[in-house]
């Protein structure tokens, strides 16, 4: 009786190890599963974003953050699909889900790599003054300062954006004094039109703000109608005509006199505008480095 | 014996441990979401419910078109037109809810959604031809529909009846819809004609009636400067000066008349762009009277 | 309730900026990169050929803009600017009504006195006046609300 107690005590146990085990088993498999079908969407998901089908990935990623229960994969989605709507040139929507991302990173690594992605996406969307607060911001705090580098880079773009060529050749200088980029931005700062010096020659000599930008034909007719102009109005006045004088030096002489200074400074500008857009032709299509 | 029993009950809480914090029944709580397919049609469908909430129309219709090809469901059916609808595609909405009107649990709501997207589609007048067929109408939501019949007036087509527009709507409304009627009735409109005239007898005095005080006053010093110049050319022997003088003013004097009717059109423009601006935006504060759906996530 | 007109405006405005600016509402692709600067793109002088009236215009109107209006600075405060205005009126209409809707618009545009909120803006930063207000058409007229920027 003892014996065979013993023994069925001891298939019991058997019985319950097993069932145990199984259970084990088949629980951790079940898990595995589970755990399985989050990464497979995961990789879904990027393979759609490789293949840069920006608007399906979107989907995708909001598909495995709905399904995510344990925010498992919570920051790269966020962040990938941030990035999937920044290719697609939605920079407002862009800008929401990195910062989604950032507030929920999960180390200082990704805040920064989120807050950069911002600044980037400010770049592109060329409100390059948000872009350079959060610049600013970012170097000064002190969980980055082993990435002034990074930091000083984006300033440099951000500047080029915004069409401050002398700023953006000081920010790559303070990263590296021979980079390519600091010589482009130092040659387009070089290169272009002093704008005030158009518009301050052409009110001291008619025509020769436009013959600084190269303008020469609009330069002689400048000068053609400013002299004669000038001419009838003196000659007005000489004569002891004054109403003449007045009429023509108000209405024509000084029109045109006006329209001279004004179309030394416009072309200044649209000439810095060329110059300016040459180079960030040059960025877009034929620059190697990393891009905003 | 006792022993024995004792192990039993021992062995059994332990078991019923194992099996209480065992994976398996972890799996189990979140089974739901987790451990099948993402891609089921419950899943597909709860995650285009969450899409609609977002208003990410689009995405949503996509993933309750798959749904529908698996199982069918009136409610899905419903919101895919009203996603369209949302999203401006207003004919297909209308499409779309014309294929829920017989045999479904929506029969009144989508009759009703289906007159909305007609009313929006901004031809007043075929809106209310729809309503007067009585083909497609409702029962339930005739007095919403009433609203928008009368308030139709209002946008295109001329006055209401006033007895019939002010009977349609309750005590609180009906405030709304007399200050409404009265705009309508009484626009402040300025007459192209008068004004017109205006400017035949003195230069510049129909853009003034226009309230465009500063370019009637211009008018009116290129109308008679140039007027005096003519005269005063003439007085002095200078016909080819004056005749000069006199067709320039001349050409003033009919610009302006010319000026004055388009500036009194212009006028009247505005005023009608201010009051359908107005009543839209009325109408969407009170959502076109249409009832709450619960889950519309409005 | 009283509503104000331009709180009604700018709410609007806004709510369509929020609801139609950046939704997924059509399906999109990879965006095109473009980092160069907006150039604006200045209004070429055409001659038409459609009849001989036209002809005669536009060549004297590209004589004046090369010889005189590209010279005497930026004067004209409208879009389009008044020598364009003629000419698209005249094209629109008849060549009578071209040049009563000229002499109406030089009015204007010469008015000393306040006319800033009687025009909409237009994006190039001038006052936008389109030849379609002024043709007499009731139908063809469009109002602009003052408080936003055409185009």
């Amino acid at each position: 009786m003892q014996k065979n107690n013993s023994v069925k005590i001891k298939l019991l146990n058997n019985l319950i190890l097993w069932s145990l085990f199984l259970v084990l088993i088949f629980g951790l498999k079940s898990n595995i599963y589970s755990q399985d079908h989050l990464s497979r969407q995961y990789e879904f998901a990027n393979k759609l974003f490789e293949q840069e089908l920006f608007f399906d990935a979107v989907t995708e990623y909001k598909r495995l953050l709905y399904f995510d229960n344990d925010n498992r994969y919570e920051y790269e989605a966020n962040f990938r699909t941030g990035s999937s709507y920044k290719l697609g040139g939605k920079y407002d929507n862009a800008i929401i889900y990195f910062r989604k991302s950032e507030l929920i990173a999960r180390n200082a690594e990704e805040i920064f790599n989120s807050k950069i992605e911002i600044i980037r996406c400010n770049i592109l969307r060329k409100t390059t003054d948000t872009a350079l607060h959060l610049l600013k911001e970012i170097d000064n705090d002190t969980r980055f300062y082993d990435k002034k580098d990074m930091i000083f880079y984006w300033q440099g773009w951000a500047y080029m954006l915004a069409d401050d060529w002398k700023n953006a050749a000081l920010s790559f200088y303070r990263m590296d004094p021979g980079h390519e980029l600091r010589t482009l931005a130092w040659k387009v700062e070089n290169d272009k039109y002093s704008v005030t010096f158009a518009k301050v020659i052409s009110y001291i000599l008619p025509g020769f703000g436009q013959f600084y930008t190269g303008h020469y034909l609009s330069g002689f007719m400048s000068i053609g109608w400013n002299a004669l102009w000038g001419y009838l109005t003196i000659n007005a006045f000489i004569e002891n005509r004054a109403f003449d004088g007045i009429v023509i030096g108000n209405l024509l002489w000084l029109r045109f006199y006006k329209g001279n200074y004004e179309n030394a400074e416009k072309f200044a500008v649209d000439e810095n505008i060329k110059i300016s857009n040459k180079a960030l032709r040059f960025l877009e299509n034929n620059y190697d480095g990393e891009k905003p | 014996m006792l022993l024995n029993k004792h192990f039993k009950v021992y062995y059994f809480f332990i078991a019923t441990c194992v099996i209480l914090f065992s994976p398996i029944f972890r799996v189990n709580v979140y089974s739901q979401n987790s451990n099948e397919d993402i891609f089921t049609p419950k899943n597909r469908l709860a995650f285009g419910d969450n899409l609609f909430c977002e208003q990410d129309y689009l995405r949503a219709i996509s993933e309750y078109r798959l749904f529908l090809r698996e199982e069918n469901n009136d409610t899905v059916r419903f919101k895919i037109a009203y996603a369209l609808n949302e999203m401006g595609k207003l004919d297909e909405a209308i499409d779309n809810y014309k294929g829920l009107f017989y045999n479904t649990s929506l029969t009144e709501e989508s009759r009703l959604e289906f007159f909305k997207a007609n009313f929006k589609k901004n031809n007043y007048s075929g809106f209310r031809g729809l309503v007067d067929q009585n083909v497609y109408r409702g029962d339930n939501y005739s007095t919403v529909l009433n609203k928008l019949y009368q308030i139709s007036y209002f946008l295109e087509g001329g006055l209401p009846d006033s007895s019939k527009l002010f009977s349609a709507f309750a005590e609180d409304d009906r405030d709304m819809m007399k200050m409404f009627y009265l705009k309508k009735k009484y626009p402040g409109y300025v007459s192209p004609e008068k004004a017109g005239i205006l400017s035949a007898i003195i230069p510049g005095l129909g853009k003034i009636y226009s309230d465009e005080t500063g370019d009637g006053i211009t008018a009116f010093l290129y109308t008679s400067v140039l007027g005096f110049l003519a005269y005063n050319n003439f007085i002095n022997d200078h016909p080819i000066r004056a005749w000069i003088f006199t067709g320039l003013a001349g050409y003033f004097y009919a610009a302006n008349i010319y000026g004055s009717i388009a500036a009194a059109q212009n006028y009247n423009t505005a005023i009608n762009f201010r009051f359908d601006t107005e009543l839209k935006l009325y109408l969407n504060n009170k959502k076109y009277y249409f009832p709450d759906y619960e889950f519309l996530c409005r | 309730m009283n509503i104000n007109f331009t709180k009604v405006i700018i709410i609007s405005i806004i709510i369509s900026s929020c609801s139609f600016g950046q939704n997924d509402w059509n399906k999109w692709g990879k965006a095109e990169i473009n980092y160069q600067l907006p150039v604006q793109s200045k209004n070429k002088n055409t001659i038409s050929r459609k009849n001989i009236g036209l002809l005669i215009l536009t060549s004297l109107n590209t004589t004046y803009s090369f010889f005189i209006s590209e010279l005497d600075g930026d004067n004209c405060p409208f879009y389009p600017s008044c020598s364009a205005f003629f000419i698209e009126s005249v094209e629109e209409t008849n060549l009578i009504k071209g040049f009563l809707m000229f002499g109406d618009r030089f009015t204007r545009d010469t008015n000393i006195f306040k006319r800033l909120p009687y025009y909409p803006s237009h994006i190039s930063g001038k006052l936008y006046d389109p030849v379609n207000n002024y043709k007499l058409d009731k139908n063809q007229i469009k109002y602009y609300p003052r408080d936003i920027v055409v185009k």
